[in-house]
């Protein structure tokens, strides 16, 4: 039987485990859970159902016979030991967890400009101020990332480990949401994007995903839609 | 050079660091940068030698200068997890196993999401009515957390360790997340999973932990910084 991933519709923080797949070229059977809405498949069904397989029930989840997995960074580290895509020598590991954790830091700030808490009656006030802070640290953060990557091919060194995957994801999601031009003075970031999209299995994976919105509708403040268009800025 | 580990002078993201060290007997340096808070309560004093100063000399000898950052003589590192999981090889704390592997993942990923929380409801966003969205935060977070707890603890189970039945770094950081949530909330609700008490305890009557935990550098109610809106000092009457 195919292992199962599921996920809500939308980008939010799967994409690393599919570009992995794609690459590695596993089969799997691929749940999509609808985010728009009540969410009863997930919340009212599945989640309770799923009470005894899994220690902690959640999105994404990666069944697989007696895995039975999630937290996505969890799921993305097993499945890059598991198809020889990660650190070969201790010098490797330290360079893969610094990034990683680095990357999730920008994708935790990402997430609090988009969803900024849904109790507060001034959203948008929250939001606009965040979405500075955020920009204003852009220039510095991207140097910092590029610095480290310096002129190897991947984060890790000499060769592709499942922490590409994540930064890349991460690194697209500022594409998405805010412009492009900010990666204008790192070429090596962007060669670095290309090549990760030129893999083989994920070109293919890429050109067919399809266009989704980066955080939830209804839910997030920003990035809820399929068709959202970043600022100038 | 004798191994030198540096972050501001609360528990933050330091404490489990700091355990694993005097846990696996090693002589370091526990540097701190200290918060002083004037009277019109801005913290400064070596807030300032970091952010203007020490941060900046940093650059070309960390790859991202940051608090916390831990140097010893094969490494240069920031980012508490990688720290933490670096230590945790160096000193045969880590997992034996890919179960062991993925448990440790998985927990710490559980735990990180709930610091991550911890730290938004003390931080709240830079606007006028920051007090009230700290309030509401706190209350609909505490009504998760028995459920959170739940969870954890059935994840435990019977083992003495999050790993099974060896001790792993990731038990330190266990200890500091769960030890937060009992100072920062009524710690009746992780008396209700004994599991989880004597889990804690466990941890804490382990030998170099146990004298670290006694000492004057563990501070237990400062986890935050003194501008925190929650858990940035000595007093704290959790009321939820």
């Amino acid at each position: 039987m195919a292992p199962i991933l599921a996920y809500w519709d939308v980008r939010g923080i799967v994409t690393p485990i599919r570009l992995l797949l794609a690459y590695a070229d596993v089969r799997y059977e691929y749940k999509e859970y609808e985010f728009q809405g009540n969410r009863a498949e997930w919340f009212e069904v599945d989640k309770i159902e799923l009470g005894e397989t899994l220690d902690f029930p959640n999105l994404p989840y990666y069944i697989d016979g007696r895995v039975q997995l999630t937290q996505s960074k969890t799921i993305l580290a097993y499945l890059g030991r598991k198809h020889n895509l990660n650190a070969a020598n201790e010098a490797e590991e330290l360079r893969i967890s610094l990034i990683i954790e680095q990357v999730s830091d920008l994708r935790l700030f990402i997430s609090r400009v988009a969803n900024p808490p849904v109790s507060a009656t001034n959203r948008q006030e929250i939001h606009e101020k965040l979405r500075k802070e955020y920009l204003d640290s852009i220039p510095s953060r991207l140097g910092l990332i590029a610095k480290f990557l310096g002129s190897h091919n991947w984060m890790a060194g000499d060769h592709l480990t499942y922490a590409d995957f994540l930064v890349y994801d991460v690194l697209d999601f500022h594409r998405l949401l805010f412009n492009p031009k900010h990666f204008n003075g790192f070429p090596t970031l962007v060669a670095y994007m290309e090549r990760i999209e030129g893999l083989k299995g994920v070109n293919k994976f890429l050109d067919t995903m399809d266009k989704m919105p980066t955080h939830g509708p209804g839910v997030a403040f920003f990035g809820n839609s399929k068709d959202f268009k970043p600022k100038e800025d | 050079m004798k191994p030198l580990l540096v972050y501001w002078d609360v528990r933050g993201r330091a404490t489990y660091l700091r355990m694993i060290l005097h846990y696996a007997g090693v002589d370091f340096e526990d540097k701190r940068y200290k918060f002083e808070v004037t009277e019109s309560q801005k913290a400064y004093s070596d807030y300032k030698k970091w952010f203007q100063e020490d941060k900046i000399k940093l650059q070309g000898i960390l790859d991202f200068p940051n608090l916390p950052y831990y140097m010893d003589d094969t490494v240069r590192m920031t980012q508490s997890r990688a720290i933490l999981e670096h230590l945790g090889r160096k000193h045969h704390l880590d997992g034996r196993n890919e179960q062991e592997l993925f448990r440790i993942d998985m927990i710490y990923d559980v735990l990180a999401d709930i610091g991550f929380i911890l730290g938004e409801i003390a931080y709240p966003p830079p606007v006028e009515n920051r007090q009230e969205i700290h309030d509401k935060t706190r209350k609909a977070y505490a009504e998760t957390l028995p459920a959170q707890l739940a969870s954890i603890s059935k994840f435990l189970g019977s083992n003495d360790w999050m790993a099974g039945n060896h001790l792993t770094y990731v038990d330190f950081y266990a200890y500091d997340i769960l030890d937060d949530n009992r100072k920062l909330f009524d710690p009746k609700h992780i008396n209700q999973f004994p599991n989880l008490v004597a889990y804690l305890r466990r941890i804490e009557e382990l030998k170099g932990v146990k004298e670290f935990l006694a000492s004057p550098a563990f501070q237990p109610m400062l986890i935050m910084g003194p501008l925190a809106l929650f858990g940035g000092s000595e007093t704290r009457v959790p009321t939820e």
